[in-house]
């Protein structure tokens, strides 16, 4: 896997209890891409969070080499941990 | 030893008070010596029974504990204690009693302890880090502890179609069980459990097999299947494979031993293995199928009057996975990209057909590899000794079920659309698993007629060469 134990630390660190998160990757579509590894590895290890399949369901965007502002969502916060591997807290419209 | 292990032991002493109930209503346990040569069966079936209620009670919003063990065992041997006063004789063994060396299995037997005494300690220490084993298996149980059933997300959204949502619940459902047990979450500890499907497969396959083949015969084939290094190995990978193995090698023996000697007893245990193997993996309903069909045929032409018994058995193995297709159909789930439908479709057969060469090929030298041991010509040389002493209906039985399986896995790769070379290199090495201990697990019972002519014929030598040596004495 591309991303170390420290990403998935990383993201662990900003959930709350109760967030949902949506997984930001680079999808090639073939089997095993970055997006459908970070989604295994993110969505063992930070259990009991649930993972969405859909951004705008999210409460919080795990990104990894890509940027959360591509998404069209505003966000409350985004923490980086380096470039490109960020944290972003979603705006929820009430 | 630490108290998560404790509960986790709790847990699985409690199961086989499950099994000891299913083994005294089935009678298989009147004598002393019965109780203790069934005990290891006793736990084998609790596995499975509760590994059955826990995978169903997943999709039904219920969790099993602790309390709900207990409660189960406690009324599973009520009904067994029940059923046994109720009973006026006991179960008779219709086949010749083949008793063997007590003392050579018991050496033998003490091996095998060692040798899983040996795996625990690693065990017991072994992380939670081949790929499948966390990010599927691992996955599935933790997410059953955390929420208490199958009713989630996780089960059931396309965020999660990664964790093969298709694939039935019994390993998670179990280890989950163990989760709540222990109150926590172990990913080290846990391995634990899938060694003690080890210790009940070997307890299983001794008490399916006591008095019907020479004991040391049975705990000869218990040690070379589970010295086989793709066995512990693989098991403490938290992979569900072998544990699919174990179940539906049980199942095929009682299987072939209700064949051989009818007796009642036989086929509620057949059901309930390849019950749970239907409900550990999808390939289960395969090997499950593979057994059950050669079978209805070969009675349909030779004795019909047990056709309906085999039907009422193959039934209530359908139902045990009923609840499981309902909740993956009611879901949309489907089994990635490998559907049976497939196999109807001549013109998805003829494109794929360049796939069956290399798949024959791959399958056979991961069968006939050195790293499965003894199994293999074990299993030749039994089918070649049942053949010899006359034993031709479970010869039969025993080709029919390795060629259909083996024919199964074939199908498998055959119809599927991933890459070929990564699908068997990443799956064709343990997907043989279930052949190669089932075929094993069935010598003891293939065997023993000629085991027992051989030993016999041996002592008539013997007496004979004495005879011949002793000095002729004349009165003085």
């Amino acid at each position: 896997m591309p991303f170390s134990p420290t990403v998935i630390a990383f993201y662990a660190l900003h959930l709350r209890p109760g967030d949902r998160f949506y997984v930001q990757a680079p999808d090639s579509g073939k089997l095993g891409n970055q997006r459908a590894s970070l989604m295994l590895a993110a969505g063992y290890a930070l259990l009991p969070h649930l993972m969405v399949s859909r951004p705008d369901e999210a409460d919080v965007v795990l990104s990894f080499k890509a940027n959360p502002r591509t998404l069209g969502l505003f966000y409350t916060s985004v923490d980086n941990l380096v470039d490109g591997i960020s944290v972003a807290r979603v705006a929820h419209v009430a | 030893m630490s108290r998560e292990v404790l509960l986790l032991l709790l847990a699985n002493g409690l199961e086989l008070c499950v099994g000891l109930g299913v083994v005294l209503a089935l009678g298989l346990a009147d004598t002393s010596m019965a109780f203790a040569a069934r005990l290891g069966l006793a736990y084998g079936l609790g596995l499975a029974v509760t590994g059955i209620l826990d995978a169903t009670f997943a999709i039904a919003r219920v969790a099993i504990g602790l309390p709900e063990l207990a409660l189960l065992a406690l009324g599973s041997l009520l009904v067994g204690l029940l059923r046994r006063s109720q009973r006026t004789a006991a179960v008779a063994q219709t086949a010749e009693p083949r008793t063997g060396s007590t003392l050579l299995a018991l050496g033998i037997g003490a091996i095998t302890a060692g040798l899983l005494a040996v795996a625990a300690g690693a065990y017991a220490v072994t992380p939670l880090v081949q790929w499948d084993g966390w990010a599927i298996w691992g996955t599935k149980a933790q997410a059953l502890y955390d929420f208490g059933s199958a009713n989630g997300p996780l089960f059931t959204s396309p965020a999660y179609q990664g964790i093969q949502q298709s694939y039935p619940l019994l390993l998670p459902a179990l280890e989950a069980t163990d989760y709540r047990a222990m109150g926590a979450v172990d990913g080290s500890v846990i391995h634990l459990q899938l060694l003690l499907f080890a210790v009940a497969f070997a307890g299983s396959l001794f008490g399916l097999l006591w008095r019907r083949a020479p004991s040391e015969l049975i705990a000869l084939c218990v040690l070379a299947i589970l010295a086989a290094s793709p066995v512990l190995g693989q098991l403490g990978s938290n992979y569900a494979d072998i544990p699919l193995a174990f179940e539906i090698a049980l199942g095929v023996v009682a299987l072939a031993r209700w064949l051989s000697d009818d007796e009642p007893w036989l086929l509620p245990v057949a059901v309930v293995f390849l019950g749970a193997g239907v409900l550990t993996k999808n390939e289960g309903s395969m090997f499950a199928a593979a057994a059950l069909l050669p079978l209805l045929v070969y009675l349909a032409a030779r004795d019909r009057r047990r056709v309906l018994r085999l039907l009422a058995a193959a039934g209530a193995v359908a139902a045990i996975l009923i609840p499981w297709r309902i909740f993956t159909s009611l879901n949309h789930l489907t089994a990635g990209d490998i559907r049976f439908s497939n196999a109807l479709h001549p013109e998805l057969l003829s494109a794929h057909a360049s796939r069956v060469a290399p798949t024959v090929q791959s399958l056979v030298d991961e069968i006939g590899g050195t790293s499965w041991g003894l199994l293999v010509p074990l299993t030749a040389l039994g089918v070649l000794a049942a053949f010899i002493a006359g034993r031709s209906a479970l010869t039969w039985f025993a080709v029919a079920w390795l060629f259909l399986s083996f024919a199964g896995l074939v199908l498998v790769y055959w119809i599927s659309s991933l890459p070929l070379d990564w699908y068997l290199g990443t799956s064709a090495y343990r997907i043989v698993a279930t052949l190669v201990i089932g075929g094993a697990s069935l010598t003891p019972l293939l065997a023993a007629d000629a085991w027992a002519e051989s030993k016999k014929a041996l002592h008539g030598l013997r007496r004979t060469r004495g005879r011949a040596a002793r000095p002729e004495t004349f009165p003085a």
